[in-house]
């Protein structure tokens, strides 16, 4: 998957992995906007990162329903100069999301519904620009909406994992 | 020695950076908004094909009988002749119907269906074969006052007669296994 350098224009591949031990060093409540240590023991954590070096631009966690086919964003953060007005690339936290919703398409197919609580501030940005849909304090997504995004951020320019960015 | 005052952040002034922020949201919140998501992706379904509407509505009835049943505390309305006539209303099958698909008589069907004749175990046993284990034995079992309730075991003896008896059971799979 592709992120764009907002400077130059450019664009670089990236890719999305289950965040390791090493990883959770590097994911300081300063830079990431939250201690992520606590999900140390977990599984659902992801991180984001520029296959040219290790640094690590986005992070999220999730949680997988399978009795309701639904998975839930619990938290999603882009590095802090990844983050505001004056930020480096875009289109972090699409990808992020993106993923998620691919994960749930894997695992239930046309039935993957992909919801997340977001902030006060943010939820109109989550329906205009993904397609979200207010759902009590949750905005949900999924059908042909969930689909856009994964092809919008996953497929359109690039591949989805590393392990399929080696293989391919 | 003077009161020392630390400010403390409130949550959103902390994460405010994150994209999405934990939150906690009130157990009542919480099923509110997960049962919206449900109807929403429900009338999402019945303008497309109506199998996959059937699947829905059938695990949407798993899901609600069991949080429902979560904490052992029963409500008035919410009888096992109030879930069975969900069951059947969701499948979209008559009384008669489903009174022929677990070998029972009619009069009794609509005698559980008014909560004036209480199931036994083979009843319990035949409900969970013919909802394909959406709904198990137990769960119709747990939905009975607890005063009247029969007793239950998880006879596997019982369990295969309720097989023999039971005909055209629902083909839903069960999500989340």
């Amino acid at each position: 998957m592709l992120i764009q350098h907002l400077l130059s224009g450019d664009e670089k591949s990236s890719f999305i992995e289950p965040a390791s031990d090493k990883d959770f060093t590097l994911l300081t409540e300063h830079r990431y906007f939250f201690d992520w240590k606590v999900y140390k023991h977990t599984s659902g954590a992801y991180v984001l990162r520029l296959e040219e070096g290790p640094d690590i631009l986005g992070v999220m966690t999730l949680i997988p329903d399978n009795d309701e086919q639904r998975i839930e964003v619990e938290l999603l953060s882009s590095s802090r100069e990844n983050t505001g007005r004056h930020k480096v690339y875009d289109r972090i936290p699409g990808c992020l999301l993106a993923f998620a919703c691919y994960q749930c398409f894997l695992d239930h197919r046309e039935e993957a519904c992909v919801s997340l609580v977001p902030k006060t501030l943010l939820r109109q940005h989550y329906k205009t620009k993904y397609g979200m849909v207010d759902r009590g304090p949750r905005v949900a997504l999924e059908g042909p909406a969930l689909m856009a995004i994964i092809n919008q951020y996953l497929f359109k320019h690039g591949k989805t994992t590393k392990e399929e960015t080696e293989a391919g | 020695m003077g009161k020392q005052r630390k400010k403390k952040l409130k949550p959103d002034e902390r994460y405010w950076e994150l994209h999405v922020m934990p939150v906690r949201l009130s157990r009542k919140v919480d099923y509110e908004s997960r049962d919206a998501i449900w109807k929403w992706r429900i009338e999402n379904r019945e303008r497309s094909q109506a199998d996959s509407l059937l699947e829905f509505k059938m695990n949407y009835l798993r899901w609600q009988v069991a949080h429902y049943l979560k904490d052992n505390v029963l409500r008035q309305k919410l009888t096992f002749g109030h879930f069975l006539n969900e069951y059947i209303h969701r499948l979209g099958r008559d009384k008669r119907a489903l009174a022929d698909e677990i070998s029972i008589p009619l009069e009794k069907l609509e005698g559980l269906l008014n909560d004036r004749i209480l199931p036994d175990e083979d009843i319990f046993h035949r409900l969970a074969v013919h909802s394909n284990d959406l709904i198990k034995a137990d769960q119709w079992h747990k939905m009975i006052d607890g005063r009247k309730r029969v007793k239950y075991s998880n006879d596997s003896r019982l369990l295969e007669l309720a097989r023999a008896a039971v005909q055209n059971p629902i083909g839903i799979r069960p999500w989340g296994k």
